[in-house]
Order: C-alpha cells, then sequence, then structure tokens
C-alpha cells in the first residue's frame, strides 16, 4: 500500500534544502510515532533532525519511485531530473550503500543535471552521518576520477607535448600549506594552454582533493579503524596527489598526533606505513630536496613507537606497527643499518655485546629483542606481556 | 583517546548518587544527541557512585566507554567517563586529583544542604581540555606510583555493577532526570549489527 | 590490570549446542516476516541475502523447504543485457550480486535459466589492463571484485576467457610485508580481503605465492580470549570472521593453529535460542548473512550435523564435486 504521507514528506525534505543550502549534520530523532501539528523535520543551526517514523516513510516512497523509474515501470516513465536528484539525495541520506542510487546520481553527472561539486558535498553530509559507508566512498572515488580526468583531457587535449612525466614537475609544486596537488600534467601550463575550463578543472580539483583530506580525517575521527576511510585517503594520496614527496611528508607529520592520539587504530599506523613505504621508494629524492635521510625517519619512527608503547600499554596495534618498522629497518642495505646500529648501541645494556661477526641483519634480530625483553620487565601487566612475547616470538620466525 | 565527563559527587546517608559539580564533553556526539548523552552521564554517574562500596575504586566498560568511579573513605566522589583508549591509570588520577580539591571549592559541612550540581567548579573545564591529552597533563610519570592499580575492580558492563534482582531498564524507565526523549532514545538504540559487508 | 582488552565475555547462559533445526525454520520464514521498510533497506543486497540463506538451508539439508521456481525466476529477471546480475529487480549489475547469483544457479544445477555466455562476457570485460577487476562499469577496483570474478568463470568452467596471470599478477601485489592482503596495492591487511585473496589464489591455481606459515600467524592471532576471531588488529571479534579467517586457513592448511574448541564455544554462544539464527556477537540481533558463517564455520571446525562446506566458494562440498570444480589447496 503506498503511503500517502510519502510525497509531503519528501517536499519538506527538500525545501529544507532549500531553505538551508549549509546543512552539514543530519539526524534520525527517536520519535517512533508522529504528533499532531508537528513537523518531523527539525533544522537549527544547520542541523537536520528527521523524526524516525518519518523516516521510514520518506525512505519507503523515495525508494519505490527511484528504483521504479529505474526499471522503466509504466507509471514512471518520465520523472524531471532535478527530481531525480531529489529522490536519490532522500534515499541516500538514510540508505547510503544503496549503490543504484549513486549510479543514478553518477548518470545525472553525466548529463550535466548535477554538479561534482555538489556532489562531492552531498557525499560529505551523508558521511557525517555514515562515516564507513564504503558506497559512498567509492561513489567519491568515482567523482574524483572525473574531476582528473577533465583536468587531463584539458590540459593534453591542446597541446599534448606538455603533458611530462608526473615525476619531472613535482619539485617544482608551489607547497599551499604542504600540500598541493599535482595533476599529471604541469597544472600552470595547462592552465595558460586552455584557458578558462583547465583553469576551472585544475582549480576545483586543487581545493576538492585538499577538503577530500579532511573528510576522510572526520570520518576517521567518527569511527575508529576505519577502513574506508583511510584506503580512500590513500587512493586520493596516490591519484590525486601523485604521491608527491612534499604530500607524503607532511601527510606524515599531521598524522603523527593523531595517531599518538588514537593508539588503537591500526588503520591510522597502516596509514603511516604507506607513506613511509613511498617515501622508501622516493628516498633518494627525499635526500636530495630536504636532506632528510630514509633510515633516520624510519629510526624516528621506531622511537615514536616504542615511546607510544611503553606510555599506553596494552595496545596490539602498537606492536603491529613496530613489526612493520623492524620489517623495514631489516631490509635497508648494509650501510645504512650500519649507521642505525650505531645510533642504537647507546640505548642498549652494555650485557647485550653485539656480535660482529654474525650477519648484520640477524645482530639487529637479537637487539631488538634484548630491548624488548629488558623493557618487559617493568611491565607487570597480563596482556602487555602477552603482546611482547608475540613480538619476541615474530621477531624470532623471521 | 577522549575524556568525556568529570563529576564530583555526594554519596548520601541513605546511598543517593548526588552531583555536586560536574563537566561534560559533548562536541564529538551529534548535534541531536548531546542533550541525550549529557543526561546519560549524569545518570550513569549515580548510579555507579550509588553502587560503588565507600573507599573503593572500580572501572566500568559500557560498550565503547569506561566509566571509572572512586567513592573515598568520607563517601566524596569522583566519576569520570572516557573511551577505551584512555589510560585507566590516568583516569583515577584525575579523579583522586578532583577529589583532593574539591572541598577547597565547598567545604565539607555544605555537601548535602547545596542544591544539586550548583558547586562553582571552574577548574573542571580546564582539566577535561588538558586531560585530553595525558602525556601534556603530566600524570603519566609523576602519580604511577600512588596509585595501586590492582585494587581498582573492573567489570564489564553497568549490569555487572547492578544489585540482584536490579534491572537497567527497569532503572531508566524509573529515572526523573532523563527526559522522555531519552528514554525512548535508549529504548529505540537496540543493538543492531553495523556489520562488515564483504560478500 | 590496564586498558579493558576489546574483547566480550561470554554471557554464562548463552547458547551451548547447535539448533540447528531453529536456524534452518528461522531462514525458512525469513523472507515472509520483513516489513517493508527492512526490506528496502537491504534491497541492494537481495540476491547476496539469497545465497546466504539458499546456502544455510543447503548445509542444514533442507534446501527442498524452499521455492525453486521462484528464486530462480527472480535469479532471471535481475540478469541485464549485458550479462550481469543486479542485487534486485530495477537495480544495476554488480560482479557481487553476479557471483551470487551464479552461485544460486549452481546449487540448484539450473546454469541453463540463464544467459551464461553473456556473463562470461561481461565478467571478461570488467578485466583491468593490470589484471584488476572492476566491480561494474563504474570503474572501483578491490581484490573482492578479483575473487568475485574468478569464483564465477570457474563456476561456469570458463576461467580460461580470463588473463588469469595478470590477474593473480594485481591481487599478489595487494600482500603486505605480514603476509596478509588488503583491497588494493598498499592498503591494510584485512581477513575479509585476506579470504578474497587466498581463495583467489586457490581458484586459480597460485597458491604458491602465498607465504602461509606468516599468513597463518596473521590470521591465528585474530583469535581473542573469547575464543572468537576479530577481523583487524584490536576490533570485537565477530561470527563472520570465523568463516573469513577460518577458510583462510583451511585453504593454507593451517586451521590446527587456531583454539577450535573455545572458537566453536564463541560461535555456538552467537545463536540466539529463541528466533533461531546467528548474531555477530553474543546478545545481538540476529540476520542470514551471520547464520551461514556461523553454520559454514562450524561446518569446517568439523560439527558432523551440518554437510561439509567449501573453504573457497562457501557452498556445500557435493555441490562442488558434483559440478566438477577443482580447486586447489595446500
Amino acid at each position: 500500500m503506498a503511503d500517502s504521507r510519502g510525497p509531503r514528506l519528501l517536499m519538506d525534505l527538500n525545501n529544507a534544502f532549500k531553505r538551508d543550502p549549509l546543512i552539514d549534520e543530519y539526524d534520525i530523532l527517536p520519535v517512533v510515532e508522529p504528533k499532531h501539528n508537528r513537523s518531523p523535520f527539525i533544522l537549527e543551526n544547520h542541523k537536520l533532525g528527521v523524526e524516525a517514523w518519518a523516516v521510514k516513510v520518506l525512505l519507503k516512497y523515495s525508494a519505490n519511485r527511484l528504483i521504479g523509474w529505474r526499471s522503466r515501470s509504466p507509471t514512471e516513465k518520465f520523472i524531471d531530473p532535478q527530481d531525480i536528484c531529489n529522490l536519490s539525495r532522500a534515499v541516500l541520506l538514510f540508505n547510503p550503500d544503496n549503490y543504484t542510487a549513486w549510479n543514478i546520481r553518477k548518470e545525472l553527472i553525466d548529463s550535466g543535471a548535477l554538479t561534482l561539486s555538489d556532489d562531492l558535498a552531498f557525499g560529505a553530509l551523508v558521511l557525517s552521518k555514515h562515516p564507513k559507508s564504503p558506497e559512498t566512498f567509492i561513489h567519491r572515488r568515482w567523482l574524483f576520477q572525473q574531476l582528473l580526468d577533465h583536468c587531463l583531457s584539458s590540459s593534453s587535449g591542446s597541446n599534448s607535448s606538455c603533458s611530462a612525466p608526473a615525476a619531472s614537475n613535482e619539485e617544482v609544486l608551489v607547497n599551499m600549506e604542504g600540500i598541493d596537488v599535482d595533476v599529471g600534467a604541469h597544472p600552470e601550463v595547462g592552465i595558460r594552454l586552455n584557458g578558462a575550463f583547465a583553469l576551472e578543472s585544475s582549480r576545483l580539483l586543487k581545493s576538492q582533493t585538499i577538503c577530500e583530506l579532511q573528510v576522510c580525517t572526520q570520518a576517521a575521527e567518527k569511527y575508529p579503524c576505519n577502513y574506508h576511510a583511510w584506503s580512500h585517503r590513500i587512493w586520493i594520496i596516490k591519484h590525486c596527489l601523485n604521491c608527491s614527496l612534499q604530500v607524503l611528508v607532511s601527510e606524515l607529520e599531521t598524522t603523527r598526533s593523531w595517531t599518538s592520539n588514537h593508539v588503537s587504530d591500526h588503520s591510522g599506523f597502516h596509514f603511516r606505513q604507506f607513506l613511509l613505504r613511498e617515501l622508501h621508494n622516493k628516498r633518494s629524492r627525499l635526500q636530495s630536496s630536504s636532506s632528510k635521510d630514509f633510515t633516520s625517519l624510519l629510526q624516528a619512527e621506531m622511537d615514536f613507537i616504542i615511546d607510544l608503547i611503553y606510555s599506553y600499554p596494552n595496545h596490539e596495534a602498537m606492536w603491529y606497527h613496530r613489526r612493520f618498522i623492524f620489517h623495514e629497518l631489516l631490509k635497508l642495505d648494509p650501510t645504512q643499518k650500519r649507521t642505525m646500529q650505531q645510533m642504537n648501541t647507546t640505548n642498549i645494556e652494555p650485557a647485550f655485546n653485539i656480535h660482529y661477526n654474525e650477519p648484520l641483519g640477524t645482530q639487529l634480530i637479537s637487539q631488538e629483542i634484548c630491548n624488548v625483553e629488558s623493557s618487559k620487565k617493568s611491565t607487570s601487566n597480563e596482556l602487555d606481556q602477552l603482546l611482547a612475547k608475540n613480538y619476541v616470538r615474530w621477531l624470532q620466525s623471521l | 583517546m577522549k575524556l568525556y565527563s568529570i563529576a564530583v559527587l555526594l554519596k548520601t546517608p541513605e546511598g543517593k548518587g548526588k552531583i555536586l559539580a560536574s563537566k561534560n564533553e559533548l562536541a564529538s556526539f551529534g548535534y541531536f544527541q548531546r542533550a541525550t548523552v549529557n543526561e546519560f552521564m549524569t545518570f550513569t554517574s549515580k548510579i555507579l557512585v550509588e553502587r560503588t562500596a565507600t573507599s573503593s575504586r572500580a572501572s566500568v566498560k559500557e560498550q565503547e566507554y569506561i566509566c571509572h568511579v572512586f567513592v573515598r573513605s568520607d563517601n566524596l566522589s569522583g566519576v569520570v567517563i572516557a573511551d577505551h583508549e584512555y589510560p585507566q591509570r590516568v583516569a583515577h588520577t584525575l579523579i583522586s586529583k578532583v577529589v583532593e580539591e574539591f572541598p577547597e571549592k565547598c567545604p565539607k559541612p555544605q555537601w548535602s544542604s547545596v542544591v544539586e550540581n550548583a558547586v562553582q567548579y571552574p577548574e573542571l573545564t580546564d582539566y577535561l581540555r588538558k586531560y585530553q591529552n595525558p602525556k601534556e597533563a603530566d600524570a603519566m610519570t609523576k602519580i604511577q606510583s600512588e596509585l595501586d592499580e590492582t585494587k581498582i575492580i573492573l567489570h564489564n558492563t553497568i549490569e555487572a555493577v547492578l544489585e540482584r534482582g536490579e534491572k537497567l531498564d527497569d532503572l531508566v524507565e524509573k529515572s526523573e532526570g532523563l527526559s522522555l526523549q531519552s528514554k525512548t532514545f535508549y529504548k529505540t538504540a537496540k543493538k543492531t549489527n553495523q556489520c562488515c559487508v564483504i560478500l | 590490570m590496564g586498558t579493558p582488552v576489546k574483547d566480550i565475555v561470554i554471557p554464562s547462559n548463552a547458547p551451548k549446542s547447535l539448533m540447528l533445526q531453529k536456524h534452518a525454520d528461522y531462514i525458512a520464514a525469513y523472507g515472509d516476516k520483513k516489513d517493508d521498510y527492512e526490506y528496502v533497506m537491504t534491497e541492494f543486497l537481495r540476491m547476496n541475502g539469497m545465497y546466504w540463506g539458499l546456502t544455510s538451508m543447503a548445509l542444514a539439508g533442507q534446501l527442498d523447504r524452499m521455492d525453486k521456481s521462484e528464486v530462480i525466476e527472480f535469479v532471471q529477471s535481475c540478469q541485464h543485457e549485458c550479462g550481469g546480475f543486479s542485487c534486485s529487480i530495477g537495480h544495476d549489475p554488480h560482479l557481487l550480486s553476479t557471483l551470487s547469483a551464479v552461485q544460486i544457479l549452481t546449487l540448484y544445477d539450473a546454469l541453463d535459466k540463464v544467459d551464461t555466455e553473456a556473463v562470461v562476457k561481461w565478467v571478461k570485460s570488467l578485466q583491468q589492463a593490470d589484471g584488476s577487476f572492476y566491480g561494474d562499469k563504474w570503474g572501483e577496483v578491490d581484490t573482492r571484485f578479483s575473487f568475485c570474478a574468478v569464483a564465477c568463470l570457474a563456476l561456469l568452467h570458463r576461467l580460461e576467457e580470463l588473463d588469469v596471470d595478470k590477474a593473480v599478477e594485481f591481487v599478489v601485489s595487494c600482500m603486505n610485508f605480514d603476509g596478509a592482503f588488503g583491497c588494493r596495492p598498499g592498503s591494510e591487511s584485512h581477513s575479509g580481503q585476506v579470504y578474497c585473496c587466498v581463495g583467489m589464489l586457490s581458484v586459480t591455481g597460485h597458491l604458491h605465492h602465498i607465504n602461509a606459515d606468516q599468513l597463518g600467524w596473521w590470521l591465528c592471532e585474530r583469535q581473542l580470549a573469547s575464543g572468537g576471531l576479530n577481523g583487524r588488529p584490536e576490533k570485537l571479534p565477530d561470527v563472520c570472521y570465523s568463516w573469513w579467517v577460518l577458510a583462510s586457513l583451511k585453504i593454507i592448511d593451517r586451521l590446527h593453529w587456531v583454539d577450535k574448541d573455545k572458537l566453536v564455544q564463541f560461535i555456538l554462544a552467537c545463536q540466539d535460542d529463541e528466533t533461531g539464527g546467528f548474531a555477530d556477537r553474543p546478545g545481538d540481533m540476529v540476520d542470514p548473512f551471520h547464520t551461514l558463517f556461523g553454520l559454514a564455520a562450524l561446518s569446517l571446525l568439523g560439527d558432523a550435523t551440518i554437510k561439509p562446506v567449501n573453504p573457497v566458494l562457501c557452498m556445500p562440498e557435493e555441490v562442488i564435486r558434483k559440478a566438477g570444480i577443482k580447486l586447489q589447496l595446500l
């Protein structure tokens, strides 16, 4: 049975967004029965509240109409694109993993009925309520791919010789609070040659990419160990920021305090592992451009995690991070390892002598085991003892 | 890691929890949920003080939160609500500090007569801010030895703290401090499986 | 004690024995009792949901209670011109729902009821130059889709249509230093993705790429004191990970590395003794997703009242054997 309240509620929702286009948060209010003479929508301070009973009616009505239209049911022959846009909004606010509704919005963008920036803003709103919705992140990657395609096609369209490989341009990038967008070709060249369209796409990509990192941080904050938020951030760094050296360094800097405040969030630590691996790939350029060497960066990460492990005991996530760093330290070539070893000898007890006849890797492993064993004595905590024991067993398996 | 609430309470001779001063940090909650969260923090703080024996400490898990409680020998009590990551030792250290300092703000003879939650204790706001980062609060190393962590009783749920025959649902229903909206919220917030949809 | 461990405590009154008949009754009645709001909310999972329910029934030996012709008609009506299947009528085709559709048809030995040639063509069209697969025409890449693609074509006996070497190369590029896998190169290790990648390498016969000891180690560290398994470090245990982790361990021959008794105890505790069905954790609401993975995990753990399950395709072994599908196990 069709609920006659549906169309009215959809209209009210649309009006709410018309009245305040800057709605940045929404929620379902625990009101299960309609109350006489009271609207189920509350709009204050750019926050939208919808009563629970109304959400049910609204979603049923909107989804049935939208999907009915999609399957070309005879009663839904033509709906105005703006109405399709509104219907999909009503569906996705409360059912964000309805991938078909997101696909419908992709088609609206292709046909020009919806803009990329409006849809990015809408997705960010959905994430404020559903911070780990996989389909919302998938749709955003598609949106960013469109932005990238626009930039690339407009910059290579008139003069393809300008699309030099990204790497050679990277050093030229201007640091904009540590983050800049490399669109593959040098953006300034693209702007000069292709006029307004390229300028607009490139600016849009730049500003949206910077916002996107913020969107990821907010989603990670709202939902711990947010796999989708952090793997999306990696995608953005790779595809929209080309893993540029400046971005990697600045991300390593900014996520340091985040991880030390979220010590059980393995996804956050894994993101740093991604950054460190990319920096490893670019270590020679890191050295020449910033005089930072990769080995000391890794060593600093080891010091950072050891300090955190002993400040906040009982967290497996940090012990896993320590495994990664140690694994990377082991991979370094022998000359780099030697430096590391010299740095390390200062803080190990004299009783543990380094056996220079052993291969360097084996020495590092036994040294690390000694480090763990000696600090293990200071904790009486059962779980922490277990985590340390597992780490040592892992070291022994190397 | 996050600290959500600090409260100083009195466990009255009748065994009731009375809030003397409190401060909650609600910014990380949804705009429309803040009023409810605020009420529930007060409600929970009282329940815990009422069911914790004099001269003892406890830490109680409730979903993603942990409530730390200390009832001193003179029944002046403190509750800190934090998340899972927040170090238990620091939370209890903060409670001790606040309970120690409180009589300067409001001397003991007034505890039973003052109006609920009316004692001026502006420093609570500072503590709630400063202790968000335990390292900056300098509580990590200094007070380590003063607190015997093995004496803190751990409970896995609030239900585990309740007396025989008591039910959380009934306590919520009977509570005068919870609004109708909060009670409805509690009832509708049945646990649903927001799980990994992989295939 | 310091910070409490992220784990659960099994309540003393939690179920301790398998209530197979209750689960079959729960699944058999699942379709009827849903209100239309819930139906709309879960429609994007309808095809997968059918696969979960039907496979649960098959593992319980009660598939004949389900309306076969109704199911097949639904699956048929979800096939699109391109060849792919959507999750429900009016929705768009996707690899996730296409694998579920092919699994359902295999379960019923009814692959001849749809245009399989079109399925092959469509799946093939989703493979990219680097070997990865799109989930649909819009271009999202994920190792889950690599598994779906090869599993589909293996069930259709047409695996050779794909560039298998390239597909394997992509999956292997998603392996991390811990031996586990993520959704894309450089992504965090995740038990669900591990299952997809290990399954993909099993279907294609490339399990030699795996360091079984290293991966087995990581997988076994997912077991918590409660006996349950989680999907990543410091996450709560969940019945569905009993499947993702356990099936992966079975494929790489390291099943004996977990504490089976404790795991069985955890899974049994997630049953609802009133309604039937399994939840993610003791005391939570049950659903068909967790019901299938609870039953399948118990089957892998040797419960003889449940039919033996195939660890790669999560379908009854007898169905896989009858279909003549060969899968590599270590």
